[in-house]
């Protein structure tokens, strides 16, 4: 589904990703832990283009992203991206911001794409909330609305760059749940967090990031319980 | 009291007014709203990342913002026949309220969509959105609460400003002023007329943009 082979990327002089290779396959789901500044989100923005990388290659079921304008717009319908920050459009409620991008990009009809919307919605617990505008959502809300609209796109690949990070403790559990109930249903995720549990709870894989190299690999049991690498051993005693 | 001078104003002279508000809603109109277009792609030129874009759109909206109006409406009237483009009195003035008004309105269009927050681009982006659909449905929404209260400001000072039109004769409502008082002498009283006539031109404009903007708070 994913594949990113030898990529570099820069920002100024600043070498950001270093070398980076990595696979993922259909129905895996990935968490990226690592020290702030190891390059996890921008390994996300550069997934479906949000950043340009200087050399390497990115394949994304099938497709190359490169500098060809159709190839990313198709690649990017086709992968989900979710931020820290929500980034929902606060001139629209919950309903038009999910029905946003399947109207103007899919060019679907109203009548279809706000049945589906409808029912993402209530999937994520928003059922009272339908016709709320952001601002007057919790954090955990606007961050299932996120959600949500990036599953009505109906998205191969999900990304979720640290979404819970920016949330209050007690909101933070709403917000795995729809996570962990889409891991369940089989989507493709690689999730950027420093959720331990969550972790240990869905993840295939954990890939242990640092200055812009995957360090170490494995299932969540072999990285956490039996660390190889001696920064992740220090990053694990910092954070648990 | 020599014969031809009169000592009051009559209904003729209510009619003539009436025209010349007319007149000034006119040229207002019609200049204003081309301009406000015209502004909406030099203003989106203006915030492209593209340098070929940009910088004319720069260049154009300094050379206009820079130098006076008045002497824009010279250029236009008398400088134009010079190279033989001979140009009707009222389309002088509308050129000159369209040129003049569309480099302001870019700056305001420009500063309304930069203040449009970068995240908003990449969800969009990230949705599989282009530039134009982008601009359609995510940023221009958004700027345009930023842009009413200085647009509405922009309109109503160039509304007052239209009055510069009389120097090329153009019958609109100062210079109708004008010809009143060189006909009555009654200054005071006809000056206080044009001076309410222009008062009830922009103070609805006003109000309309306090309830736009009121509007729009309200969403969202």
């Amino acid at each position: 589904m994913v594949k990113v082979k030898n990529v570099n990327k820069y920002f100024g002089h600043l070498h950001v990703l270093k070398d980076l290779s990595l696979e993922v396959s259909k129905g895996e789901v990935v968490v990226v832990i690592g020290p702030s500044g190891s390059g996890k989100s921008t390994l996300l923005r550069c997934l479906n283009y949000l950043e340009a990388v200087q050399s390497g290659e990115i394949w994304i079921d099938g497709i190359r992203l490169d500098h060809h304008k159709t190839n990313i717009r198709a690649v990017r319908a086709e992968v989900g991206i979710v931020f820290q920050a929500f980034n929902l459009f606060p001139h629209l409620t919950a309903l038009r911001n999910v029905m946003l991008a399947p109207l103007v990009v899919r060019k679907r009809s109203e009548a279809e794409v706000r049945q589906e919307a409808v029912a993402m919605l209530i999937k994520v617990g928003l059922q009272d909330k339908i016709e709320v505008y952001p601002s007057q959502l919790s954090g955990g809300q606007q961050q299932r609305v996120a959600i949500a609209r990036a599953l009505c796109m109906q998205p191969k690949l999900m990304l979720f760059d640290e979404v819970t990070s920016a949330l209050d403790p007690e909101l933070v559990r709403e917000v795995l749940d729809v996570m962990k109930q889409l891991a369940r249903d089989g989507m493709t995720m690689i999730v950027v967090t420093h959720e331990m549990g969550f972790a240990r709870e869905v993840a295939d894989r954990v890939i242990f990031m640092d200055e812009g190299r995957v360090v170490e690999q494995g299932t969540a049991a072999e990285v956490f319980d039996r660390p190889k690498n001696q920064r992740m051993r220090e990053f694990l005693g910092k954070i648990l | 009291m020599p014969q031809y001078v009169q000592d009051r104003l009559n209904l003729y002279d209510a009619v003539l007014l009436l025209q010349g508000l007319g007149n000034t809603v006119a040229l207002c109109l019609l200049g204003l709203s081309l301009g406000t277009l015209i502004a909406l792609f030099v203003g989106l030129a203006r915030a492209s990342h593209s340098r070929w874009l940009s910088w004319p759109a720069g260049l154009y909206i300094e050379i206009i913002r820079d130098s006076p109006l008045l002497m824009q409406l010279y250029l236009v009237f008398f400088a134009l026949p010079l190279l033989g483009l001979n140009v009707p009195i009222f389309m002088a003035g509308v050129a000159t309220l369209m040129v003049n008004s569309s480099a302001f309105m870019a700056e305001i269009v420009r500063g309304g969509i930069q203040s449009v927050a970068k995240d908003q681009w990449d969800a969009a982006r990230g949705l599989g959105m282009g530039y134009p659909q982008v601009m359609r449905w995510v940023v221009i929404p958004q700027a345009f609460r930023v842009m009413v209260p200085p647009g509405v400001g922009l309109l109503i000072g160039l509304i007052k400003d239209s009055s510069v039109i009389s120097v090329i004769s153009y019958l609109e409502l100062t210079r109708v002023g004008q010809i009143l008082t060189e006909k009555t002498f009654l200054s005071f009283q006809v000056f206080g007329i044009v001076a309410a006539l222009y008062f009830a031109l922009c103070y609805p404009l006003s109000r309309l943009a306090l309830y736009v903007e009121r509007r729009l708070k309200v969403s969202g």
